[in-house]
């Protein structure tokens, strides 16, 4: 009886152990991995991992597309794609640069880009850029920022740029009479007009939760008009006097004039609140496009660009949540060149083209931006116009620390919910927030 | 009077604060299976729809087969279903010898064991994917199974302690006496006493790997390989959210999880109050 009992016991400890190892069907690929290439029967195949930073399916679908595209007009490459789920995205990214694991490129946001760098995860790519025979088919502007190229080196191209706008309800605006804003004052004096507490409808709709402070810094670096985030001594013009008022009044609209529940409002909350009607206006960039198309149907929506400041200039700030984002190629690629070469595909004309259409974003490519989608669609065309007048500063924010992100995650973006629940004030939080950055800005330059 | 007093009492202290719980509970649900049944341009209209009108399946036939969502179901089942096993059998072997035997270090060995369950898996995810690398398993559900089984152990193990602790020793002494071994008394006495706490931690287990996310996301790269919790994050983007398809999925890997507690909260419930009054 008691070797009946061993028996089952060894079946069942059989079973599970042959299940387990039935269930690991990834490691070919994985063993394939460590040296980056495939064997197949028609020989040698090279072998890409490509990760998206952002698994939403409009990126599979686009990926999928261009990816297969690829693999057809280069039949020795093999090329797997992954998306990351936002949320996790960058933990992610730290995790495989840390344990050599990462993917041959990537699309990443470029506010990560000095972060992957100050890793060592990068693969320099001034070689390859230097030696690309048809850049000057791009905006090279977008190629050339400050937090792409690193202490002389650089390490990663942009497919789309963007800045923020304010999208708006022209409906709404038309039933109170009201204009697109030329400064400031109309700007809080529209919203004060378009809001109706009693009907739950309210002039404005803010981001308290997560990226607030972000898209707050484009808000503040045009309130003040500033054309650079630090001054020649290395001060962060975000305290300024200018800044303070700002501050004053953006937070002072909370509660008021937005609903109460912005304050912990995200991306996808705040969307949802301007696509719901209950705000006429909000702030953000063009890649909300698809989402207002959906939510409120093409043509009940307008964008404009943020207005004259009181110094007389107007402002874009290209911001963390409103910037570039491109191709990078990571340091455990065993094939950095075809790496290369496949970020050449992804960015050409054709598929820019289809990048930015299909995102809501303005092209890299030259060409691309003069194709009638560009020039004809109103929301496209108030974009390029800020690309392309002269009397609009674009002021960067310093994407370029290493610390960029973890301040405004750890630090300000708590601190701005203590603000607007007004247990901090708008001065002190301002010169918390130059502070941190001043300091961050001196190690950079230290370093 | 009496009849009456006892009627209102009846409302007042157990109807309505069952109505309201059922309603904080309930809503969350309900307004997901809405939405999961709504188009998607009809989930922002105002005034709120509370019912689909019209209803379609459309967000439930792209969740499952456009996203992939078929294939992490499957896989979820697998890795949950293996998982629990694991812990099940793990549990069974470390409750009878903590329960059963004295032996030098007993209590220092239980308390490392239940310490390990303070460590953040934040902090493990490096040292584990670099051991599952040089394994050769990373990015397989093996790895993710090796991962549950250890993780969700210490805590199952003690629980299961506390149910043989509750199987009278003598009844052991005397299936002895009467001729059985070690193996029969498990095998034909404890294991069947058991029952109740096998499906107990069994369920614990399953649904802890169920719901669990950030060892799926860190450790899986092919999406063929990838779990339901991950599937739902897939359709949240940095700029995009797809209300219908999330509800419909959330739905779906809610419809697992609710079937095994329907069928088992009464162990569940035994499980967890199993040991909660002994000195």
């Amino acid at each position: 009886m008691s070797r009946k009992a061993i028996c089952v016991l060894l079946i069942v400890l059989l079973v599970f152990s042959l299940t387990l190892s039935g269930c690991d069907n990834t490691k070919v690929n994985q063993t394939q991995k460590t040296d980056g290439t495939q064997q197949t029967s028609g020989g040698e195949k090279i072998k890409l991992d490509v990760w998206n930073c952002d698994s939403a399916p409009m990126y599979t679908d686009l990926f999928d597309e261009m990816l297969a595209d690829y693999m057809n007009q280069n039949q020795n490459v093999v090329v797997e794609y992954t998306g990351i789920p936002w949320d996790t995205s960058k933990q992610k990214f730290d995790t495989a640069i840390a344990t050599n694991t990462a993917p041959d490129l990537a699309y990443i946001v470029h506010s990560w880009v000095a972060s992957f760098a100050g890793m060592g995860g990068l693969v320099p790519m001034d070689n390859y850029f230097n030696n690309w025979k048809e850049k000057d088919e791009f905006d090279l502007r977008f190629f050339d920022l400050d937090y792409l190229i690193l202490d002389g080196v650089r390490y990663s191209v942009p497919c789309e740029m963007l800045y923020p706008v304010i999208w708006y309800r022209p409906d709404l605006y038309a039933e109170k009479n009201l204009s697109v804003p030329k400064d400031f004052d109309e700007f809080f004096g529209n919203i004060e007009k378009l809001t109706d507490k009693s009907k739950d409808q309210y002039g404005f709709t803010i981001r308290g939760g997560g990226g607030s402070t972000m898209m707050l810094e484009a808000f503040l670096i045009s309130y003040i008009g500033a054309d650079s985030y630090f001054d020649d001594s290395g001060q962060c013009v975000i305290d300024s006097p200018e800044g303070i008022e700002g501050m004053k009044r953006f937070a002072s609209m909370y509660n008021k004039y937005t609903p109460e529940s912005d304050i912990t409002n995200g991306y996808k909350e705040m969307v949802a609140v301007f696509g719901s009607g209950t705000a006429a206006s909000v702030m953000h960039n063009l890649t909300s496009l698809p989402m207002h198309k959906e939510n409120l149907g093409d043509g009940n929506f307008s964008t404009y660009t943020f207005p004259k400041a009181e110094n007389g200039k107007q402002v874009v700030c290209m911001c963390a949540v409103a910037g570039t984002a491109g191709y990078s190629i990571f340091k455990s690629s065993k094939n950095p060149d075809a790496a290369w070469d496949l970020i050449k595909f992804l960015i050409n004309k054709e598929n820019n083209y289809k990048w930015c259409s299909t995102l809501g974003v303005l092209p890299i490519n030259k060409s691309v931006l003069e194709e009638d989608l560009f020039t004809d669609d109103l929301i496209f065309r108030n974009a390029k116009e800020v690309l392309e007048n002269e009397n609009i500063t674009i002021t960067l924010s310093p994407l370029y620390l290493p610390d960029f992100d973890a301040i405004h995650v750890n630090l300000l973006e708590p601190a701005f919910q203590e603000v607007l629940t007004g247990k901090k004030t708008a001065e002190e939080f301002l010169h918390e927030w130059a502070e941190a950055f001043e300091k961050a800005e001196q190690e950079y330059r230290n370093k | 009077m009496v009849k009456t007093r006892k009627l209102l009492e009846n409302i007042f202290f157990r109807h309505i604060p069952l109505l309201i719980t059922m309603l904080f509970v309930f809503m969350p649900i309900y307004w997901a299976m809405v939405i999961s049944f709504k188009h998607e341009k009809d989930i922002m209209k105002k005034p709120v729809q509370l019912l689909p009108n019209p209803a379609t399946f459309e967000n439930y036939q792209f969740v499952w087969s456009k996203t992939g969502f078929s294939r992490y179901f499957f896989n979820t089942i697998l890795v949950s279903g293996l998982s629990a096993l694991a812990v099940v059998i793990f549990a069974v072997l470390v409750a009878y010898g903590l329960s059963r035997f004295r032996f030098k270090g007993k209590r220092s060995f239980m308390m490392i064991f239940l310490a390990t369950q303070l460590i953040p898996y934040n902090m493990l995810i490096i040292p584990l994917f670099l051991i599952y690398k040089n394994m050769g398993i990373i990015g397989s559900l093996t790895s993710l199974i090796i991962t549950y089984t250890t993780v969700f152990l210490p805590f199952n193990a003690v629980l299961m302690k506390s149910f043989v602790d509750g199987i009278p020793i003598e009844m052991e002494e005397a299936a002895m006496i009467d001729g059985c071994n070690r193996m029969e008394v498990i095998f034909k006495i404890v294991l069947p006493i058991l029952a109740p706490g096998l499906v107990a931690i069994g369920s614990f287990a399953f649904l802890s790997s169920w719901n669990e996310y950030i060892f799926p996301v860190m450790f899986i790269n092919n999406k063929d390989n990838f779990v339901v919790s991950v599937g739902l994050n897939f359709l949240i983007g940095q700029n995009v959210l797809m209300y219908g398809p999330l509800a419909a999925g959330s739905i779906i890997a809610l419809s697992v999880p609710i079937l095994i507690f329907a069928y088992i909260q009464k162990f569940l419930v035994q499980g967890l109050s199993a040991g909660a009054v002994k000195g």
